[in-house]
């Protein structure tokens, strides 16, 4: 899917505009007529910009600092009264600029990890995998699963939290509690046994800088699971649950990524087409509501899939590298817990010497400004978890 | 269909006694790093010097791992300054000014039911008009500035001021911190920093400990 021609994203770097096309790996010089026309974004004002006036139309701010959002961001609402007309949204109040290029590659890695530190073993994933490609490093089939672990459960634990967050903001106070819970209890493994919660400094190209038994990881995995799905049971049921989040916050599938575009019943998943993943059998989830509860029937589907991916590997000696396949070319993108993520990096000698990311919670963003429209603005702050959008992602990596 | 208080009874009390009683758990190398071995090392936020680690520069990331190992302690904070009058209730508004978003699940991950700091009579607001304590975290942002000085401006007195993380401590590898913009009377080191460690540094500041 794309922001619209085919363009999968966009940068502006001195003073030029590059796109990246759908499906491709390498980026092309653009115009900023054309980059304005996609209507993804304000490239001057880092603004999504929607706008509208009309009788008794006026504006009514949320943020940039409000202590219900989990980072900083403002959601100016054009409204009169309890129903909103339209959302622009401001979420350059915390915008960073990460200075990669020129990092030698233990420091870009870092830096990379602290670009969204809660999807830090995605992000580190995509660029180590990148530089390896680019040397000509295979990696065993040993660290691969060690990988997919980690990028597994990361996904697990950001999908748990988006339940909670979910649950929260729409008074289910006891799931709430006890998914946070979960998470809490699946951080201490991981922190436990790759030294660190949210596993920064475990990446580093051609393995890994702390090894760890992934098997213990996946144990963990499965008991959490089976907590999970009990309180999931409970959710289904509760009309109250249902009824809130049901029609709300509708997107077509435009600028979509991730478990987003999934819940409007395409069937795109990154790791369908990433080596890693090769012959690893697990269909890609879709539901057709295209509302808050499509994306949580998704994200929630998801958790059980990851669980099934890792007990692939967990339960057989016999897995071989082969059937994970190779990473020779490199992938230059990842599914992130929130979408694809892509990647154009350059290096030169131990070092990076260009680097383009596009994240997938600068589309979703999009998705979210025209879906909220014509909802109530009690409705936001759960229309907003159901996406999974990251506003720390949607800073400048230079 | 689930009864979900009968299934929290089955599950018996799982929050923490600390900081009466010591920490579960903690994460690693979110702990300030002491050295065992000889061995010269590389640090890329440049925390090591004679003295020991910096931990407004740490961030926690174990590159120097060949010669320095987790202490695993919780106190990796400095107190500049308690403040006894909110030994009673201490409400706590959170600004993000650029962080990776971790700082943030980090903090409020001390309300979920392992760590459960309302027991402790701490609590989150929506309102710096509301709130005892402003905690900051992330690197510095322009635009930002007049955000967060307007939110210690609007806070009720007594409060204090707290940086949470390696970010506004020393900017981490990231860009430039926002210790010298505000006058703290707490700072957290980590990256990010441990919710015992969190737990900890908030009853120092407001003198249960
Ligand atoms: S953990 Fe990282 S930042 Fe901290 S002292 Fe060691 S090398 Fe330096
Ligand atoms: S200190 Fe570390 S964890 Fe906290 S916001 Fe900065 S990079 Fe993220």
């Amino acid at each position: 899917m794309s922001g619209g021609n085919g363009v999968n994203g966009f940068f502006e770097k001195e003073g030029k505009y590059y796109v990246i096309k759908d499906d491709s790996h390498s980026y092309e010089e653009s115009s900023r007529e054309f980059v304005e026309k996609l209507e993804i974004y304000n490239p001057i004002m880092g603004i999504y910009q929607h706008k509208v006036t009309g009788e008794n139309v006026f504006p009514f701010n949320y943020g940039p600092s409000t202590g219900g959002m989990v980072e900083t961001v403002d959601f100016k609402i054009y409204t009169y009264g309890e129903r909103i007309l339209s959302v622009d949204i401001l979420p350059e109040f915390k915008k960073r600029k990460i200075q990669v290029s020129g990092s030698k590659f233990d420091e870009a890695i870092l830096k990379i990890e602290r670009f969204n530190g809660f999807h830090s073993f995605s992000y580190s994933t995509l660029m180590v995998r990148e530089i390896e490609a680019k040397l000509g490093i295979n990696v065993d089939a040993e660290v691969i699963k060690a990988r997919i672990t980690l990028l597994e459960t990361e996904r697990i634990i950001s999908h748990i939290f988006k339940t909670a967050r979910l649950c929260e903001s729409a008074s289910q106070n006891v799931a709430a509690h006890w998914l946070f819970s979960l998470r809490e209890e699946l951080m201490r493994t991981v922190a436990t046994l790759t030294g660190h919660r949210y596993m920064f400094g475990v990446n580093r190209v051609g393995g890994l800088r702390r090894t760890f038994d992934y098997r213990k990881v996946i144990e963990s995995v499965n008991s959490i699971n089976m907590q999970y799905q009990k309180i999931l049971d409970g959710l289904f049921v509760s009309r109250i649950f249902i009824d809130r989040i049901e029609n709300t916050c509708i997107v077509g599938e435009e600028f979509c990524r991730g478990p987003t575009l999934r819940a409007t019943g395409i069937p795109y998943d990154y790791r369908m087409m990433d080596p890693y993943y090769g012959k690893l059998n697990f269909e890609v989830v879709t539901e057709d509501g295209k509302d808050s509860l499509a994306r949580f029937l998704v994200f929630s589907s998801e958790v059980s899939q990851s669980v099934n991916i890792l007990n692939q590997f967990s339960n057989s000696d016999s897995f071989e590298i082969s059937e994970l396949g190779s990473v020779e070319n490199g992938s230059g993108g990842i599914e992130t817990p929130s979408g694809d993520a892509r990647i154009v990096l350059e290096i030169h000698k131990d070092s990076i010497s260009a680097i383009h990311i596009r994240t997938p919670s600068m589309l979703n963003m999009e998705a979210f400004a025209r879906g909220i429209s014509g909802n109530v603005k009690t409705d936001i702050p759960f229309a907003f978890e159901s996406f999974g959008i990251w506003i720390c992602e949607m800073g400048d990596v230079v | 269909m689930r009864i979900w208080p009968l299934d929290s009874i089955k599950n018996g009390i799982l929050t923490t006694g600390f900081p009466k009683r010591k920490n579960e758990t903690i994460s690693p190398w979110s702990t300030i790093p002491e050295k065992f071995g000889q061995e010269d090392v590389y640090c890329p936020a440049d925390a090591i010097s004679p003295e020991g680690v910096n931990l407004k520069k740490c961030i926690s990331c174990g590159l120097c791992s060949k010669s320095y190992e987790p202490s695993l302690r919780t106190d990796n904070y400095i107190l500049q300054r308690q403040e006894p009058r909110l030994r009673k209730s201490f409400k706590i508004f959170t600004v993000d000014s650029g962080s990776c978003g971790a700082c943030n699940t980090e903090l409020m991950a001390i309300a979920n039911p392992l760590y459960d700091v309302s027991r402790l009579g701490i609590f989150f607001t929506n309102t710096p008009k509301q709130a005892d304590a402003i905690v900051i975290m992330g690197i510095y942002n322009e635009k930002m500035e007049p955000v967060i000085k307007a939110a210690i401006e609007a806070m009720s007195k007594p409060s204090v001021v707290i940086l949470l993380g390696a970010c506004p401590l020393s900017g981490n590898i990231l860009g430039k911190g926002i210790e010298a913009m505000v006058d703290p009377d707490l700072i957290i080191g980590g990256c990010p920093p441990d919710p015992f460690v969190i737990i900890e540094a908030l009853e120092k500041v407001r003198g249960k400990l």
